[in-house]
């Protein structure tokens, strides 16, 4: 999910990087001292997630984890993925830095969303482990969904070929949303069982696990 | 759960996705050094870039001839045209460039998982700092 260097147009690289400066600010804003552990195991799986390959018959894709990140961090999860992509950029050329903005926004945003509507489903809707496990699964593969989606459409004032792309990128996706889907609900109610104040921006009284 | 308790899971997990990760590579495209009327684009999880676009330049930097990768990754020409620049782009949104003479980056000398282990290296100290002047300016 990284767009290489000199692949898109300067609208779009100024956008992006517009994007990703006003969220990374309100992250740095909302960071607390008590978030800062958090923030940093989470920027490291984000940093690491890239490597973790599925084959994919003759090419491969690779581990987003921005649903995951998103539901844990919030607006912290812009700085995180600014870190993240930055390490990644300079220490395997993955992506580049130019458009680092980019990169950002069409995997912070998606997070931002995922985060909403699970704090919006799990603070309204009362119920157990059924709904918390649901909601999870759903920001996980609707997090990766969303990128693929923003990467679309930063794609398509260059590429030619839109359909095909489209296609192509969807499909080598699937794998990967039902993974993250199964990734991310593991991971929540791991958390939210052994340690909810790792996710004390959410209100989690209203769950009866 | 105690704060040690979750630190050392915390450590374990990272650890473990590091094990599961060397050997694995990062999804990143290259383009090899064209031989014999031959250029290979592939990406470093060793996978080869199907149906990449692949434009070759001469010395003045004027493009030569333009097509697309086979299904093994390779893109065939005259071999008499040596180009100078070739420049490999999928529809995903991967770009790769070889050049004639250009130096390869120290890093890439790294085997994947010391700069993995580099890149977690920095982010404990970029938590660490962030840690100390936080809570200095509080």
């Amino acid at each position: 999910m990284h767009i290489s260097e000199g692949v898109l147009a300067a609208p779009v690289l100024a956008a992006g990087a517009a994007v990703a400066a006003g969220g990374v600010a309100v992250g740095l804003k909302d960071l607390d001292d008590q978030d800062i552990p958090k923030t940093s195991i989470i920027t490291s799986a984000l940093f690491i997630a890239s490597l973790i390959h599925v084959p994919l018959g003759p090419t491969s894709v690779h581990l987003v984890l921005n649903g995951l990140a998103g539901v844990f961090l919030g607006w912290k999860v812009f700085p995180a993925f600014l870190i993240a992509f930055f390490l990644q950029a300079v220490l395997f050329q993955h992506g580049g830095l130019t458009t680092l903005g980019v990169n950002v926004s069409i995997v912070a945003v998606p997070a931002l969303i995922c985060y909403y509507l699970f704090r919006s489903v799990v603070e309204r809707k009362r119920g157990g482990l059924k709904v918390l496990s649901v909601s999870s699964f759903v920001c996980g593969a609707l997090g990766v969904l969303l990128t693929v989606i923003m990467l679309m459409f930063a794609l398509v004032f260059t590429q030619d070929s839109f359909m095909e792309m489209a296609n192509l990128i969807l499909l080598s996706h699937l794998p990967v949303m039902l993974i993250e889907g199964v990734l991310t609900a593991i991971c929540v109610v791991f958390i939210v069982k052994t340690k909810p104040e790792a996710m004390q921006e959410i209100e989690l009284s209203s769950l009866n696990l | 759960m105690s704060k040690n308790k979750l630190l050392r899971i915390s450590v374990l997990c990272l650890v473990l996705l590091l094990a599961v990760t060397v050997g694995v590579q990062a999804h990143r495209m290259i383009v090899e050094e064209p031989e014999d009327g031959q250029v290979k684009a592939r990406f470093d999880d060793g996978s080869v870039a199907v149906g990449a676009d692949v434009s070759l330049y001469d010395i003045q930097d004027e493009l030569i001839l333009e097509g697309e990768t086979n299904e093994d990754g390779i893109f065939e020409f005259e071999a008499e045209l040596e180009p100078h620049r070739v420049v490999a782009q999928d529809d995903a949104g991967h770009r790769a460039v070889w050049e004639s003479g250009a130096e390869p980056s120290a890093l890439d000398a790294l085997p994947m998982w010391v700069r993995a282990a580099l890149g977690i290296g920095i982010l404990i100290i970029l938590g660490a700092l962030t840690t100390f002047f936080k809570s200095g300016s509080n």
